[in-house]
């Protein structure tokens, strides 16, 4: 009996004599895994609509294109001087005659021409006293109007010297291939004196320039300047890259389009300025001489591929180009050709720098640190929650480029990768070129220790990129294919700790 | 993330039953059929209801039992990881280590309400209520590792809840002798019993489906459907078919067939839930606000029936000059809330040191979805009336630190 009893109250006191804890769950990490990217980035991405581009062999250039054009070209003017005095004019005879038709200037020799603005003074002096009745006709053979009636003035009484206004009249004959050296002037009267008699003096001057809105003819060292403005690259190059890379075969197209119908020669020269280097290289073929535009009658444009110096001019990474000191001249070797007062020439220009290049070791830094905000919360899942990150990622590179990235950290926005005091720690991260590693490449995961991720509980952190290229033994090409890209695949491992959140 | 923890496994317990047909079976871990008798038998074998036995009272919530138990976590492994401040990677295995393949809770409760015997006959009406829950080991491995696998897959068979809950107003009949093969043949007694059932709550997992996988080359795919169904409001029946010979004046055999015909139809508030949470090849770096697709509607819908599979126990009882032993085994149909298609053998003795002090012992064995259950009883008997108090522990010997659950039970009767 007495073990029965003192069996069951054991039991009872040992049910009772249970302790059961307060439910507190103690914090634990777990580890996680989540994918962050499986993605080509293609090389082809990469081009844009302003400054890169995929040529037609799917080599990836590098381009910058400008303009410039000259103003109307404007009216010619020619200044013949023309000036002739007390002709006599002979009742009842017609003398021809002809007067020199040159410019004073020396600049234009016209065949042909419209005239904008100009006029012909004409004088009827000292008539006979006995004349009655009587008329002067003078007519100008090679003056016409639009009808091709030439231009006649009669006078019946004596004139001090009166205006004719030659707008509308024409010079010349159109297209007729021929200079006009002489103006053909006849004179005839009538009247009740004898024939041969001298009726009066006849007086002509032509001595204002006259302005052609159409010419035809000869100019000589005509210049006609232009101008357009700088061209940008919007590349935000890195710090150094000019020494991380050498160009080859970069070359310049321009496309002139000349309206008018004289061939031209091409003066200018290109001017890159970038952050701190300024370089000028005269526009100028191979033999040194400059481009010669055809004239319009020949061909809607004219294409000049200018590589002289190109190269230097784009190695030193320019922010702008452009061209400068740029004139078109129109000189007697181009013959007889013709200009409307709205005619221009403009010219379209690109820079074409292929991606291929030799690559060396010098590092190459991003200018501006990448800012990064981090929220009040996730500061605050850092501090608590995250003890370990890691970031693991996978390539295949099949581009003939390979690098490795330095990623400097710190709080405070000046960091020198020179100096270690100016930033937290540093991660770095190697792609081999596709000419050492064809198969996928698996570098060490980039890992975050806690005493790291402590930089990241700041409100803001800076992340300078720096990049140093394994150097190729020669030039390499970088083409834009669908077989040129990166595959990156990767994920993000982080332990976590499982708390109160 | 501690919350989501706590209100998982409250919610696992709290819909975590097993069968408990009356709470006197606490007593002798369920090892019963043989011993009920009066309004117990209503429950246990309607064939024991004998109109030699005076007439007996059930008083309202006075035998009532409660028990709560899991597969794998016993009081010392919660109490050393709710008094831990960090877990480290050893003591995720030593939790990992005793969970085989789920985590199952269950619980079950009894209430009587009333109950008395006329005779052969009994009425009685008690609430019950029985809820299983479980949670894959995968689903604890995540918590506690992280997804350091490639894949996983969750389905309704570690993953799922279920509860029912029903009172029931029963009436029965028992001491039929029934014709005798034989005059050598011992005599059997045959029962019935039926139920008018008054359903309470019925919570069903009707899908389960999880699913994540997060391979670096496949980026990471999560999909999680759940579909549960709750009825509130429903009426049904059951009964129960139950036979016993004393083979001799020592040993008796028993045989039951319970929950025949057994249904609640569900037709007052019935509702189904549907959850959906899906993402599709996610990468961290081209997530967006909508990354995920999540979806939580409930809609009502019609009444449905709720089945109680038939269940067979077999008992035979053994009366000694000092001990009566007893021995049961109990075989469900179908896996339910109430029910287990596995079957389980359970083993109790009752001893009076005293002729006013009854103890009892019990044990049932385990299985593949139960733990070892050992009970203790003990109690206070005179002419006429009886009361007792037990105690159960599942996986240990004596209930305390090693144990993976436990039950407290009362009993009372009156008889007159």
């Amino acid at each position: 009996m007495k073990y029965y009893i003192t069996l069951i109250f054991g039991i009872l006191f040992l049910l009772s004599a249970c302790q059961i804890e307060k439910p507190s769950l103690p914090v634990w990490d777990v580890d996680l895994q989540i994918p962050l990217i499986n993605e080509k980035y293609f090389v082809s991405d990469l081009a844009d609509s302003l400054n890169i581009a995929i040529g037609e062999d799917d080599l990836l250039y590098l381009t910058a294109s400008g303009e410039l054009d000259t103003p109307p070209l404007g009216q010619i003017t020619l200044d013949p001087n023309i000036n002739i005095s007390n002709i006599p004019v002979l009742s009842g005879l017609q003398v021809t005659d002809s007067v020199d038709f040159l410019d004073l200037g020396g600049i234009a020799e016209l065949s042909y021409g419209e005239v904008a603005s100009g006029a012909i003074r004409v004088m009827i002096a000292d008539v006979h006293p006995e004349a009655e009745d009587w008329v002067i006709t003078l007519t100008l053979e090679d003056i016409t109007t639009s009808s091709g009636t030439p231009l006649q003035l009669s006078y019946s009484q004596a004139t001090p010297w009166q205006t004719v206004d030659l707008s509308g009249y024409q010079f010349g004959v159109l297209n007729s291939g021929e200079i006009l050296e002489n103006l053909r002037v006849s004179f005839s009267a009538s009247s009740g004196l004898p024939d041969g008699a001298i009726l009066a003096d006849l007086s002509i001057d032509i001595s204002n320039p006259i302005h052609f809105s159409l010419f035809q003819g000869i100019l000589n060292n005509y210049e006609i300047p232009a101008q357009g403005p700088a061209s940008s690259i919007d590349i935000e190059y890195p710090n150094n890259v000019n020494q991380a890379l050498t160009l080859h075969d970069a070359l310049i197209r321009i496309q002139v389009f000349n309206e008018s119908g004289f061939s031209c020669e091409f003066v200018g020269s290109f001017k890159g300025i970038s952050e701190d280097t300024e370089v000028i290289i005269p526009i100028v073929d191979l033999n040194g001489e400059n481009f010669q535009i055809a004239p319009a009658t020949e061909a809607n444009s004219t294409t000049l591929e200018f590589s002289n110096q190109i190269t230097e001019l784009m190695q030193i990474m320019p922010e702008t180009i452009e061209i400068i000191d740029a004139k078109f001249i129109i000189s007697t070797g181009s013959g007889i050709g013709s200009i409307r007062e709205t005619d221009t020439i403009s010219a379209l220009y690109t820079a074409y720098v292929p991606f291929r290049f030799t690559l060396h070791d010098n590092a190459i830094s991003i200018k501006s640190p990448v800012k990064i905000n981090i929220s009040a919360e996730n500061r605050e899942r850092i501090r608590e929650n995250v003890r370990e990150a890691s970031l693991d990622l996978d390539f295949l590179n099949t581009i003939p480029i390979g690098a490795t990235a330095y990623a400097y950290f710190d709080v405070q926005e000046d960091i020198d990768p020179e100096n270690p005091d100016t930033y937290s720690f540093v991660k770095q991260l190697s792609i081999g070129s596709s000419q050492v590693y064809q198969e996928w490449q698996e570098p060490e995961p980039l890992s975050l220790n806690r005493a790291e991720l402590d930089l990241f509980v700041s409100e803001v952190v800076y992340l300078k990129w720096v990049f140093h290229f394994d150097a190729s033994a020669g030039p390499v090409e970088i083409y834009a294919g669908i077989d040129d890209y990166i595959w990156i695949k990767g994920e993000i491992m982080a332990t976590l700790r499982v708390e109160e959140w | 993330m501690k919350k989501l923890l706590i209100i998982l496994m409250l919610t696992l317990v709290s819909y975590s039953l097993f069968a408990v047909p009356t709470a006197k079976s606490f007593f002798f871990a369920d090892s019963y059929m043989l011993r009920a008798h009066g309004v117990e038998a209503n429950y246990w074998n309607p064939a024991k209801l004998s109109g030699n036995s005076p007439a007996e009272i059930w008083l309202p919530l006075l035998n009532s039992g409660i028990c709560v138990a899991n597969n794998a976590l016993d009081l010392d492994t919660y109490n050393f990881f709710v008094t831990q401040d960090t877990l480290h990677t050893e003591d995720k295995e030593k939790l990992l280590n005793k969970i085989d393949g789920s985590l199952r809770l269950d619980s079950s409760g009894n209430i009587s309400i009333f109950g008395t015997t006329m005779g052969n006959t009994a009425i009685s009406s008690s609430t019950h209520l029985y809820a299983k829950g479980g949670c894959s080991e995968q689903y604890l491995d995540i918590m506690l590792y992280g997804n350091t696998e490639d894949a996983y897959e969750f389905t309704a068979a570690d993953n799922n809840v279920s509860a029912l809950a029903y009172t029931d107003i029963s009436v029965g009949i028992g001491d039929l002798t029934l014709p005798q093969i034989s005059e050598n043949f011992p005599v059997i007694k045959a029962g019935v019993s039926a139920s008018l059932l008054a359903g309470i709550l019925s919570v069903t997992t009707e899908e389960f489906n999880g699913h994540l996988e997060n391979n670096q080359n496949e980026s990471m795919s999560v999909l999680q459907e759940i579909v549960l169904r709750r009825g509130m409001g429903g009426i049904g029946f059951k009964s129960m078919l139950g036979f016993y010979s004393e083979l001799t004046p020592y040993l008796e055999a028993g045989l039951t067939l319970d929950n025949i015909a057994g249904f609640i139809n569900w037709n007052i508030e019935n509702r189904q839930r549907n959850l959906f949470f899906a993402v599709d090849s996610l990468f961290i770096s081209n997530i967006s606000e909508d990354f995920y697709v999540y979806e939580n509607e409930s809609v009502d819908i019609d009444g449905f029936n709720t089945r109680i599979p038939p269940e067979l126990r077999l008992a035979v009882m053994y009366k000694h000059k000092y001990a009566i032993v007893s021995a049961d085994w109990v075989q469900g149909f179908k896996e339910s809330a109430a029910t287990s298609s596995i079957g389980r053998i359970s083993l109790a003795s009752s001893f009076l040191p005293l002729p006013s002090l009854p103890i009892s012992i019990g044990i049932a064995l385990p299985n593949s979805s139960s733990a070892l259950k050992l009970s203790y009883g003990i109690g206070y008997q005179s002419a006429g009336f009886d009361i007792g108090l037990a105690v159960q522990t599942y996986d240990s010997i004596i209930p305390g630190y090693k144990s993976k659950g436990v039950s407290l039970a009362t009993s009372m009767r009156i008889g007159f």
